[in-house]
């Protein structure tokens, strides 16, 4: 493209050298171009139905609900704590739950060790699979299935997270030196033996960061589970919304920014130490 | 004791790299294999262990054809084989008694070698090893923390520690310098002639082949065109088994006559 525009706009007129940053070619692509995001912009626009007066409101309604928000209420921080509390827990458990069943997802997930095409497609089904779907989505199955609370939320913590652990394990496991493996072959070692010998310490420190940057994120998801029943913290936030306790929200969203920035921070000194 | 019929290995369907191979070890002996890169030295050396699956032919050890064996037989048959890596293959994140063992899992139970509670007689064994390899203060230390020697002898005990009929070592000294690397030589030499092992040992380096070895073969493109011992190895032979790779020669014979050298 850039050779043809040098050569098209480049011409020497008499003494003046005529230059445009696009010939004429390029100049009509582009104009089409802005010309059709305008219109899928548009078209997007008119059918999500918008009540503009609402939009032209949000200013108003935004003073109105900090006013409501502040001074922030502690009445209720107890609760909150323990339900904070409760969603941690969900995270943790939920990653551990998922760290189980990612590896030997990941194990025939990895290119270089699946026993068979057929295990590494079906490795893949799943890890597609399960991060196709919301930890929300997951968390509303699991409420159906076993009730609510916050094994709900565990399991739909583990299974939105098998897919994530399963992908980047499988990965770190591709990238090892192959040389251990093949000496532990030759030494006659059983595929158990070669696995714990040659392939596990080289993967422990991805696993390691993997796991740590996986708990961040059900640190983050694991706040809203709530909404749909499945325990924690989330639970207590729909209640105040619903009961307009927004003093009491107001504390709960400072509480849930707390314990984010805690968990990068904990994340962030624990890969220091894997380094 | 090994016996090669008319073994024949090719890489996706290319030319073959190897020829309908012949070729039978002695007891008691260092066999050095020397050719030009490409020659098809390590394909010989990691079909006998079944690292790479021949074509046809068949590979005998005491008897029983390598090549036709699978699973819990193609191990105990493997572990009877020892190997020697060029790039050492030792795993870096792990001990240098965790290597050494490793050695032995052939023989291990599985629960037994996950968990790594192995027989003291193993342990004794590693540990007698490990002192004659010179490296008995390492044996708790990781093996990323050694040097490019250092690994090579945990390699050299490891592959001792499968107490093997046979050893295999396929171009172990050609990551180290010259001095180490004749150091690591010597151990393979003194060593396998204390414990009555033959050795069948890939080299680059031709002085290396004519002061270790008890008989040299020289391969070319996948074909043995000199058997002999290291007296009968003259120039006009190392020119036949090097020709066309006239370069490769030069250096090699460079690299022991200066001492000094980097390969």
């Amino acid at each position: 493209m850039s050779t043809h525009s040098t050569t098209s706009s480049n011409k020497a007129v008499g003494d003046h050298f005529r230059w445009a940053r696009y010939s004429t070619k390029e100049r009509v692509a582009r104009s089409l171009g802005y010309l059709v995001v305008g219109v899928l912009l548009y078209w997007s626009l008119s059918t999500v139905d918008v009540f503009w007066p609402w939009v032209w409101d949000a200013p108003a309604q935004i003073g109105d609900m900090m006013f409501r928000m502040f001074p922030v209420s502690f009445v209720q921080l107890n609760p909150i704590l323990f339900a904070l509390v409760e969603s941690i827990n969900i995270a943790v458990l939920g990653t551990i739950v998922a760290v189980f069943m990612a590896l030997p997802i990941a194990y025939l997930g990895a290119q270089t060790v699946t026993p068979s095409k057929l295990t590494l497609w079906l490795a893949r089904f799943i890890i597609v699979a399960t991060r196709s779907v919301d930890t929300l989505i997951w968390a509303l199955v699991f409420v159906a299935i076993i009730g609510p609370g916050p094994v709900a939320g565990i399991l739909a913590i583990a299974f939105r997270s098998i897919g994530f652990l399963s992908k980047l394990l499988a990965e770190a496991i591709e990238e090892i030196d192959w040389g251990p493996v093949e000496a532990m072959q030759a030494a006659g070692a059983s595929r158990a033996h070669v696995i714990t010998y040659a392939i596990v310490p080289q993967v422990v420190p991805s696993f390691w960061a993997i796991t740590i940057l996986r708990w961040d994120i059900n640190i983050r998801e694991s706040t809203v589970l709530g909404l749909v029943g499945a325990g924690g913290i989330g639970l207590i936030f729909q209640g105040a919304i619903d009961m307009f306790r927004w003093n009491t929200v107001s504390l709960v969203l400072i509480v849930i920014v707390l314990v984010v920035f805690a968990g990068e921070l904990v994340t962030g000194v624990v890969r220091r130490k894997l380094m | 004791m090994l016996q090669i019929t008319d073994l024949v290995k090719s890489y996706n369907n290319g030319e073959p790299v190897l020829k309908g191979l012949n070729l039978a070890t002695d007891e008691r002996r260092l066999t050095a294999i020397i050719g030009s890169s490409g020659a098809g030295k390590s394909t010989l050396l990691r079909c006998i262990n079944r690292l790479v699956t021949a074509d046809s032919g068949r590979i005998e050890l005491d008897g029983i054809n390598i090549l036709e064996l699978h699973g819990k037989r193609l191990q105990d048959t493997r572990r009877q084989i020892g190997m020697i890596f060029q790039a050492y293959n030792l795993v870096d994140r792990l001990t240098v008694m965790e290597n050494v063992l490793s050695g032995r899992l052939g023989y291990v139970g599985t629960l037994r070698g996950v968990l790594r509670r192995f027989p003291q007689s193993d342990i004794d064994r590693a540990y007698a090893l490990l002192k004659r390899v010179g490296l008995s203060q390492y044996v708790n230390t990781r093996c990323d923390s050694l040097s490019g020697g250092e690994r090579q002898r945990v390699g050299v005990a490891r592959a001792l520690m499968q107490n093997p009929r046979i050893l295999l070592a396929d171009e172990p000294t050609a990551s180290l310098d010259p001095k180490t690397s004749e150091r690591i030589m010597e151990l393979i030499s003194r060593i396998t002639d204390e414990l009555d092992l033959p050795v069948l040992i890939n080299l680059h380096n031709v002085p290396q082949a004519r002061d270790y070895a008890d008989r040299i073969v020289g391969l070319r493109y996948g074909v043995i065109v000199f058997d002999g011992g290291p007296q009968d190895l003259t120039d006009d032979w190392l020119e036949k088994i090097y020709a066309g790779h006239e370069d490769d020669l030069k250096k090699q014979m460079k690299v022991a006559g200066e001492d000094g050298a980097n390969e």
